[in-house]
């Protein structure tokens, strides 16, 4: 009786996931049901190159056996749920372990390598001539940080803080590059050389490096996960800028600036940032062309209604947070764009029809949507036609740049944008040439930090000269 | 494919159960055997689509070889018999030779200086090493006339192609299933605790193994001076107990599924870590492998009943072949040789020692073992040299890298879920589990208490439940974009 029983359950439930994760499938992809998508990726396991014996049969073969694995993972009921569930009950139990293996670890690091004294943080040149900014008392908030995940370039944190300003408790997630200290420091050396360099090949133009700043840059990360912080990093990388090269960056000097101006979710930097990153490169231009005009954007929250669930919400597979999703609308002149159809990372509307769609509930509310990805396209040309400045740009962005490009681009006549991610086949060409081609007279380097600073990818400078 | 893999688990497995008795029904035991022939075939392209032509290669090669061996026997032509045996085991081996060893041994002929022939790039069938083994074991059985011959070659593919056993072993000997392949019976208490074993296996290897396993792999990449003596530690015992519950989570597995399609297999491990010689050891680790080379190596070279030199040669040569079974470098090469050293020392004089204190001999018998993991997993001389260094202290406690060992336990998954899997792994190395079973079925006379079996199968599918989700966040992988 026992084993009838056993038997019976047993083959009861593998039978079960055998028919339902099929037929929910065909549900999904028939319109019928809904179900839960996370952007989880099922890839071919081997690609036969072309040409190579029965390469066709075998893709085809590799194919399908995607497309099983595919069934039997996303369509299994309730997937997103399972490994959501799983992965909170991972995190909330491992949290004293990684508390005490996190305070034991910081109390034995050492942070290597020594870096030379931090310049101070002022906007500038690579002019190293600049007086110390004498260091005025800080409140020091209550924030601890819990080391949650790693994947193949990052390590995870929750960093829980009450903040100075209300005395309330926040919540957001760290993502911190896993690479050693020494070894980024070794390539910021490499890439502050490689920058400098390309600077003076091509004298005649106006240079801006603006990295986008990441917490882990910042001093209040340095005091939080000491063994974590990139600080030292990336204030030597701006100290080595060669004079003649402008840089600025977004300032994070409190946790409430990492809270207001970056997503507590998402790696990217939210409206608050990107509007202040605008800011701070357009007064760089500025300093060359006095005539410009800062403009002022309109910031649309979309009644707070748009929550969105960041990368690394996606990344933990743990959706306890989320951000409300807004977006600065500049006033911008009449002007053409020029899709970049290599590269795309979802966003298909203008920015126009984007609007449209948000302001009237009509966004994709789907967990895995990133709306900072989605709202935004990638553009490849934009061209002002009223514009007379006799000026041209090129930025060389990431996904760090989209929320920018036609705002940046109005303060000249012509503006290419190339972007370097090696998620996607880099095209062939060489920054010196596109210069000499399109008339550039300014190039802007508008990237996340890392890849500024120590080509992290190891795609930051792909074809530059 | 391999079995910790949700399309496996809950298509390929029903699939072929549903099958397999549907058609057995119907045609019994050869139209089983025909759908486990087909299903396996399967099972190995699903790897690699093109090395199916190796297992027909070897399937035919043996099934001929077996019946003209057997004819010779029945002519009583030993010319002949040796002849086709000869074929069998140079098809065999060479098959060996070329897909396993051909890289190895032109690495190791280029050192030379001067020498710098080219090194082909051949992927290594899957399995290759299990079935090459199990069908030489065959044509050297029906030479000894230990078996008879399979006439029909579908249920000879079955044998050759066995989807449970292909990939991880155990090597299963014809003689333990010959007479299974033509008549065999399946009942629903086989079924049932065939399943058992399949869940317990997959949880071995999905719950333990799997856990152990990405704290060992993070760890190895570092430098074993960075590791210090706390990451070196943890490292290999992580592996040790890694190695283990994969490779017996594997066997578990197989011997699960074969039951529960009406196959005995062996028992292939048999709670090695409480072993207190490193002989004892032996008999307890990969058991169907050490017997396999005892039988067709050690004993034809005359064992232990020649001179003294003689015994240790034969030793050694059996431990060389060990080494090298388990993977073409020389680091799994010097890894049976030091087994081979050990057990010479044991043979000696260490065995009289041991029987003076339980406890030192375990505590010895586990350091040799988790020693020989060093030598298996490091690569190289020097990697070993390194890595011991490392565990006896020449690094400090915390290693001397830029980020200190805790740190490093911190981001190798060293946390809670770890600790809970490596307690689990130490209470199931041993044979704790299996005692109480065992006393409560006495105390049932012969049936676990009913309170008992109720408890053992909710805590079985209770595991069922938990690989399901472990194997649905392992696949978890959302689009990498989102990571820049």
């Amino acid at each position: 009786m026992r084993n009838k029983i056993f038997v019976g359950l047993f083959c009861a439930f593998i039978l079960l996931v055998m028919v339902s994760a099929p037929l929910n499938a065909a549900l999904t992809h028939a319109g019928i049901v809904k179900t839960a998508n996370v952007g989880n990726i099922i890839e071919v396991e081997k690609v036969y190159e072309e040409g190579s014996f029965g390469a066709p049969l075998f893709n085809a073969i590799e194919e399908g056996k995607r497309d099983v694995a595919d069934i039997y993972t996303n369509y299994i009921p309730f997937y997103v749920g399972i490994t959501s569930v799983a992965k909170s009950t991972e995190f909330a139990l491992n949290r004293p372990f990684a508390a005490y293996l996190l305070e034991k670890g910081n109390e034995l690091a050492v942070i290597a390598p020594p870096v030379e004294p931090d310049k101070p943080q002022d906007s500038g040149t690579g002019d190293t001539t600049a007086e110390p900014v004498p260091e005025e008392p800080k409140f020091t908030p209550v924030a601890k940080a819990e080391y949650l995940d790693d994947d193949v370039f990052y390590r995870y944190y929750k960093v829980s803080v009450q903040l100075e300003e209300n005395g309330e408790n926040e919540e957001f997630y760290a993502r911190v590059p896993g690479k050693s200290q020494s070894e980024l420091y070794d390539k910021m050396e490499i890439q502050a050389a490689k920058i400098n360099d390309f600077a003076s090949r091509v004298p005649e133009v106006n240079w801006y490096v603006f990295p986008v700043t990441c917490f882990e840059d910042s001093e209040v990360f340095k005091n939080l996960i000491p063994s974590e912080s990139k600080h030292n990093i990336f204030t030597s990388f701006l100290d080595r800028l060669d004079d003649g090269i402008q840089y600025d960056y977004v300032r994070i000097d409190s946790y409430e600036d990492k809270l207001n101006k970056y997503y507590r979710t998402d790696h990217h930097w939210n409206v608050n940032g990107y509007t202040e990153g605008y800011n701070r490169i357009a007064t760089m231009f500025k300093e060359n062309y006095p005539d410009l005009e800062i403009m002022e954007p309109e910031i649309h929250t979309f009644d707070n209604e748009v929550k969105m669930y960041g990368s690394i919400d996606l990344a933990l597979s743990d959706y306890s947070l989320y951000d409300i999703f807004a977006a600065a609308k500049f006033p911008l002149a009449s002007h053409t764009v020029t899709r970049d159809s290599a590269i795309s990372y979802g966003g298909t509307n203008t920015i126009e029809k984007s609007f449209f769609l948000y302001n009237n509930k009509l966004q994709n509310t789907e967990k895995s949507y990133n709306h900072y990805m989605q709202f935004y396209r990638i553009s490849k040309k934009v061209v002002y036609p009223e514009n007379n400045t006799g000026r041209n740009l090129l930025i060389i962005g990431d996904s760090y740049s989209p929320p920018l490009l036609e705002a940046l681009a109005s303060h000249f006549d012509n503006t290419y944008i190339r972007y370097v991610d090696n998620n996607f086949e880099m095209p062939e060409y060489k920054y010196e040439d596109l210069i000499s081609e399109y008339g550039i007279t300014d190039v802007l380097l508008l990237q996340i930090s890392s890849r500024v600073y120590c080509d992290y990818f190891d795609d930051s400078l792909l074809n530059l000269y | 494919m391999v079995f910790a893999y949700l399309p496996f688990v809950f298509a390929f497995l029903p699939l072929f159960f549903l099958t397999y008795y549907a058609v057995g029904h119907f045609f019994g035991t050869k139209g089983k055997n025909v759908v486990l022939f087909l299903f396996s075939l399967v099972f190995y392209a699903w790897g690699e689509p093109i090395y199916i032509i190796l297992m027909f290669y070897s399937t035919i090669l043996d099934y001929v070889c077996g019946r003209m061996i057997e004819k010779g026997t029945e002519e009583g032509s030993v010319l002949k018999k040796r002849i086709f045996l000869t074929i069998s085991l140079i098809g065999n081996l060479g098959l060996l030779s070329i897909f396993k060893y051909l890289g190895m041994i032109l690495t190791s002929i280029n050192s030379i200086p001067g020498v710098a022939i080219p090194i082909p790039e051949i992927i290594m069938p899957i399995g290759i090493s299990f079935y090459t083994f199990q069908t030489m074991s065959y044509s050297i059985d029906v030479y000894r006339g230990k078996v008879k011959a399979q006439k029909n070659i579908i249920n000879f593919g079955a044998y050759v192609a066995m989807f449970p056993q292909l990939i991880a072993g155990p090597v299963v000997r014809y003689e333990t299933v010959a007479a299974e392949l033509n008549q065999r019976k399946e009942t629903l208490d086989d079924f049932a605790a065939g399943a058992r074993r399949f869940i317990i296996g997959l949880g071995k290897k999905t719950l333990i193994a799997n856990i152990m396993a990405q704290t060992a792999d993070a760890l190895f990449m570092h430098a074993p001076s960075s590791l210090g003596m706390l990451g070196s530690w943890v490292a290999i015992i992580a592996y040790t107990f890694q190695i283990f519950f994969d490779f017996s989570g594997y066997s578990d597995m197989a011997i699960g599924m074969g039951r529960m399609m009406g196959f005995h297999y062996l028992e292939n491990f048999n709670y090695p870590y409480i072993a207190r010689s490193v002989t004892d050891f032996w008999r307890r680790w990969h058991i169907s492998m050490s017997t396999f080379f005892r039988d067709y190596i050690y004993i034809p070279l005359g064992g232990s009943r020649v001179s003294k030199p003689r015994w240790l040669l034969n030793i050694f040569i059996v431990w060389f072949a060990t080494g090298l079974w388990h993977g073409a470098s020389w680091n799994f090469v010097i890894w049976g040789l030091y087994f081979g050293l050990l057990l010479v020392i044991e043979k000696v004089f260490l065995l009289k020692l041991f029987e003076h204190s339980k406890v030192f001999s375990h505590i010895l018998t586990l350091f040799f073992v988790v020693f020989g993991w060093v030598i298996f997993t490091q690569e190289s001389v020097g990697g070993i040299l390194e890595y011991t260094k490392a565990m006896f202290g020449a690094y400090g406690r915390f290693g001397t890298g830029d980020t200190n060992a805790v740190l490093l336990l911190q981001h190798s998954d060293v946390n809670t879920v770890f600790l809970i899997a490596l307690a689990a792994a130490v209470i199931f190395s041993t044979p704790i589990a299996k005692k109480i079973k065992e006393k409560l079925t006495q105390k049932g006379n012969g049936e676990l208490p009913t309170a008992a079996a109720v408890a053992y199968d909710v805590a079985v599918f209770a595991i069922l439940f938990l690989c399901t989700v472990q194997l649905a966040l392992g696949a978890y992988n959302p689009f990498i974009y989102f990571r820049f």
